[in-house]
C-alpha cells in the first residue's frame, strides 16, 4: 500500500512538472509562433539582441535572428520578393527604395491603430507618436506605412582635431576650405616619402550607397536629379520632368569630388564603402571624411579606434549651390506580404523599435542615433555624449531629405549614377562624358517606364 | 533482377526497363535541377519583370536580347569576360604543363609538393577572393607593404584602372593553375613509354621528342583541360565580385557579374535572365566545337 501510495505520487509530481510548461505556455499571447528577423547586424543593436529572450519569455514567441552582410541582406531579400515565398517574417526596409518595394511589405497602419498587448516592458509604452516623424514619413508610401524605423543617418564631416589643431587649419564649412584642408593635412609624417595621413575619404564603391553620396554631392552643388527639382514619381509625372544629372551643377560636383578624392583621398577609394571609409580613419590614416555622422560614436571607442578622443563632427561644408553635402539615410523594419506569423512579427517590430527598448542600448551600444526625439534629448544622452551628441543634432538639423527623389524605378538610376561617379573618381571617363552617358541611360529608364507619355 | 523476379514472379520486369525505374529518381532530381531552371531562365528571358512590379509581367519577345545587344556596357562586359578568360587559361595551362612536366616523375619531395600546389583549388572561391581584396589593399595590404620595404611604390592594384583586371586575373589563375596542372599531371603520366623509347634510339632531340611525340599524344588531355578551364573561367563570378564588385567603373564586370547586376542591383529579371543564357550559348558552342574537334581526331587517330 505505502508503495503504491509512493509510486502514485511520483507520477503525480512528473506529470505536474511535464505540465507546468504547457500551462505556463498556455498562457503566452503569441505560443507556437515564430519570428524569423532578416537583417544586417550593428554594434548599436548588439544590446538589444542580448534582451531578445526577455521578449520570448514574456510572449512565448521564438525569435530567430538571420543577421548577414549588408549587400548579402538585400540580394537575400530580393530572392524572397521574386519568388513571393518569404522566409523571413520581419526584415530590412531601406529607406531610399522604400517606394520601389511598396507592393512587397504589408502595410502596417492597422497593426499601428491596435491597442498594444501589455506583454513586456516596451510594449506597454509603444506609440508612433514617440518617433521622430521625418523617419517614420519616409517610411509611409501613398499612405501606407510598411515599416519603422531604427535607424537613422545623415551626412556629418568627421575630423581629426588634434590635427587641425596642430597644423593650424580651419574646420571647413564651403568647399574651398575643404579643398584647403585636404592639402594641408595629407601628410607624410615621418619623412620617408610615403603618405602616411591623406586628406580625405568618401565613399566610392559600385554600390547603392555611393548613389546617396554622389547625389548628396550634387545636391549640394544645386544639382538635382530632375527637371525644377521634382522629387516624387507623381510631380516627376505631371511636370514631365526630364533627367538633369548631366547639368552644369552635377558636372562641377563630379569634377570638385573627382579631383579631391583622386589627389587628397587612399589610393584605392574607389574601392570604398562605409568600412573601408571607417576603418581608415580608426586607424589614423585619415585627415577627414563625410559620412554618416554616426560614425562619430566608433571613431571616439577606444575599444576599437587608433585615433579615440581625437576625431570630431561637423557639419558638412556647403557647396556652391548654399546646400549642405547630404547623404541621409533611414532603415527600417517591416513584414512581407505573405509572411508567417505577421501578428507576431509585428509585436516583434514593435518591441525593438519602442522607446523604452532602444533607451537600454543608448549607452551600451554607443547609440547615438535613435528614432525618438525624447531620448536624443534626454539628461542621459546628454551626460553620455556631451559634445558629440551636440554635434549629432546639429549635422540632424542641417539635414534635407529631398536630395534624392523617391519613385518607383530608382534602383536602376541610381546604379547608372554610381557607375558615372566610380568612372569619374577612378579617372577613366571625364564628368563631362560619365555624366551625359548617365543622363542618356536615365532618360530611357524613364521613358520606358511611361512617365512622359 | 533474378531476385525481383523470384520476389515478384507476375511483376517481374524486364532487366532493362528494371535498369531505367533504378534511375529514373536520380534523373528527376537532375532534370529537375538542371534542365527546369534552364527552361525557367529562358521564358524569363523572353518576359518583362521589374521586380518593383510585381503585377506587371508579360511577354515581350526578345526585345530584352536586343536592349542587351545595342547597350554598350554589355559588349564591354562580353570583352573584358574574353580578355580574362583567354589571358587566364593560357598563362594557367603554361604554368601547369610546367609544373606536371617538373612533378611527373619519381622524387624525394615530388608528393608533398604536388599536395602544397594542389591547395589553392580546395579553398572557396569567395574566400580567395576576400582573402585578395585585403591582401591587394593600397594601405592596409600587405602585398604592397612587402613592396614598400624593397622601396617599390605599388599601385592601387584594385582601383587602378591600369591594373584592376590584371589584379583578378592573377587570383584567377594563382587559384585555378591546380587544376590544370591536375589535369596534364595525369595525362603525363598516362602516356606510353614506348614512342619516347623509339624516339631516343633515333636520336630525338629533347625538343623534338616534345614537338614530335608529347605534343600529338597529350592533345586530348590538353583540350579537355582547356575546355574545362575556359568554360570555368568564362563564368566567373565570386572572386571578381569579392574583389572588386566589377569596378573600378566598369572595369571588371564580366558577363556573369553584369548578369548580377541587372538582377539584384536593378531588378531587371528579364534582362538578367537574357544575360544568362546568352552565357550559355557562348558556352555550349564553344564546348560543342571543341568535342567535334576532338572527335575528328579520334577518328583520325583510328579510335
Amino acid at each position: 500500500m505505502l508503495r503504491r501510495v509512493i509510486v502514485v505520487t511520483i507520477m503525480v509530481l512528473i506529470a505536474l512538472i511535464i505540465s507546468v510548461p504547457v500551462l505556463g505556455a498556455a498562457e503566452k499571447p503569441l505560443q507556437g509562433q515564430v519570428v524569423v528577423v532578416c537583417n544586417w547586424p550593428m554594434s548599436i543593436l548588439d544590446p538589444v539582441h542580448k534582451i531578445i529572450k526577455e521578449f520570448e519569455d514574456a510572449t512565448g514567441a521564438r525569435v530567430l535572428l538571420d543577421l548577414m552582410g549588408e549587400s548579402a541582406v538585400r540580394e537575400r531579400l530580393t530572392m524572397e520578393f521574386a519568388t513571393k515565398n518569404p522566409v523571413h517574417n520581419v526584415v530590412l526596409l531601406d529607406c531610399w527604395n522604400s517606394e520601389e518595394l511598396k507592393d512587397y511589405f504589408v502595410p502596417l497602419n492597422d497593426f499601428i491603430a491596435q491597442k498594444s498587448k501589455p506583454v513586456v516592458n516596451g510594449l506597454d509604452d509603444f506609440n508612433i507618436q514617440d518617433f521622430d516623424p521625418s523617419y517614420v514619413n519616409i517610411m509611409n508610401v501613398d499612405g501606407q506605412q510598411i515599416g519603422l524605423p531604427y535607424y537613422w543617418e545623415v551626412a556629418g564631416l568627421h575630423y581629426r582635431k588634434d590635427l587641425f589643431e596642430k597644423y593650424n587649419v580651419k574646420v571647413p564649412t564651403n568647399i574651398d576650405e575643404l579643398l584647403e584642408a585636404a592639402k594641408k593635412l595629407t601628410l607624410d609624417t615621418n619623412g620617408d616619402g610615403i603618405i602616411d595621413i591623406y586628406g580625405i575619404a568618401m565613399r566610392s564603391v559600385r554600390g547603392e550607397d555611393s548613389g546617396l553620396m554622389c547625389s548628396g554631392a550634387a545636391w549640394s552643388f544645386g544639382g538635382t536629379w530632375f527637371e525644377g527639382g521634382a522629387a516624387t514619381a507623381k510631380e516627376i509625372r505631371e511636370k514631365k520632368a526630364r533627367p538633369s544629372v548631366n547639368s552644369k551643377q552635377w558636372i562641377d560636383a563630379f569634377t570638385f569630388y573627382g579631383n579631391l578624392l583622386s589627389n587628397y583621398g587612399p589610393p584605392g577609394v574607389t574601392s570604398y564603402s562605409w568600412p573601408e571609409v571607417m576603418r581608415d580613419m580608426e586607424e589614423g590614416k585619415l585627415a577627414m571624411d563625410i559620412d554618416a555622422n554616426y560614425f562619430v560614436g566608433p571613431y571616439n571607442d577606444p575599444k576599437i579606434s587608433k585615433v579615440a578622443g581625437k576625431v570630431s563632427l561637423a557639419v558638412p561644408p556647403k557647396g556652391p549651390g548654399g546646400r549642405v553635402n547630404q547623404h541621409g539615410f533611414v532603415c527600417g523594419l517591416g513584414i512581407p506580404k505573405g509572411a508567417k506569423d505577421q501578428e507576431a512579427a509585428w509585436e516583434f517590430i514593435k518591441w525593438y523599435t519602442a522607446k523604452s527598448t532602444v533607451a537600454r542600448s543608448i549607452i551600451p551600444g554607443m547609440r547615438l542615433n535613435p528614432c525618438h526625439p525624447a531620448l536624443i534629448e534626454s539628461d542621459e544622452y546628454k551626460k553620455a555624449f556631451g559634445e558629440i551628441g551636440d554635434a549629432m543634432l546639429a549635422t540632424a538639423a542641417a539635414a534635407d531629405w529631398e536630395y534624392m527623389p523617391r519613385f518607383p524605378e530608382i534602383s536602376q538610376p541610381t546604379f547608372i549614377l554610381v557607375d558615372a561617379w566610380s568612372n569619374v573618381i577612378a579617372g577613366i571617363k571625364t564628368p563631362e562624358e560619365a555624366l551625359n552617358e548617365a543622363q542618356k541611360e536615365i532618360l530611357k529608364v524613364m521613358t520606358e517606364a511611361g512617365y512622359y507619355k | 533482377m533474378k531476385i525481383t523476379k523470384h520476389l515478384f514472379p507476375k511483376w517481374h520486369l524486364k532487366d532493362k526497363y528494371l535498369g531505367v525505374l533504378y534511375v529514373l529518381p536520380a534523373m528527376f532530381v537532375l532534370l529537375g535541377m538542371t534542365l527546369y531552371p534552364f527552361l525557367y531562365c529562358i521564358n524569363l528571358s523572353l518576359q518583362k519583370w521589374d521586380l518593383f512590379q510585381p503585377n506587371k509581367r508579360y511577354y515581350i519577345g526578345f526585345t530584352n536580347y536586343i536592349s542587351l545587344f545595342i547597350d554598350p556596357n554589355f559588349w564591354n562586359a562580353l570583352k573584358t569576360t574574353i580578355i580574362f578568360t583567354v589571358v587566364s587559361v593560357i598563362v594557367s595551362f603554361i604554368i601547369g604543363l610546367v609544373l606536371a612536366s617538373l612533378l611527373a616523375g619519381k622524387g624525394r619531395f615530388v608528393g608533398a609538393f604536388r599536395t602544397i600546389f594542389v591547395l589553392p583549388m580546395i579553398i572557396t572561391p569567395i574566400v580567395i577572393g576576400t582573402g585578395f581584396k585585403y591582401l591587394y589593399d593600397p594601405t592596409s595590404g600587405i602585398l604592397n607593404y612587402v613592396l614598400s620595404l624593397i622601396r617599390i611604390t605599388a599601385p592601387a592594384w584594385t582601383t587602378n584602372p591600369k591594373t584592376a583586371l590584371l589584379s583578378v586575373i592573377m587570383v584567377d589563375i594563382w587559384q585555378w593553375t591546380p587544376f590544370m596542372f591536375l589535369i596534364l599531371i595525369a595525362g603525363i603520366q598516362g602516356l606510353p613509354k614506348a614512342p619516347f623509347e623509339a624516339a631516343a634510339c633515333d636520336g630525338a632531340s629533347c625538343w623534338q621528342i616534345l614537338k614530335n611525340v608529347t605534343f600529338p599524344l597529350m592533345k586530348p588531355v590538353v583540350l579537355i583541360a582547356l575546355l574545362f578551364r575556359a568554360i570555368d573561367s568564362f563564368r566567373t563570378f565570386d572572386t571578381i565580385y569579392a574583389i572588386t564588385s566589377g569596378g573600378p567603373g566598369m572595369l571588371t564586370t564580366t558577363l556573369n557579374l553584369f548578369a548580377y547586376i541587372k538582377a539584384f542591383k536593378m531588378y531587371r529579371m528579364g534582362e538578367a535572365a537574357a544575360v544568362a543564357i546568352i552565357i550559355w550559348t557562348i558556352v555550349f558552342i564553344f564546348s560543342q566545337l571543341l568535342l567535334k574537334y576532338l572527335s575528328t581526331q579520334k577518328v583520325v587517330q583510328g579510335k
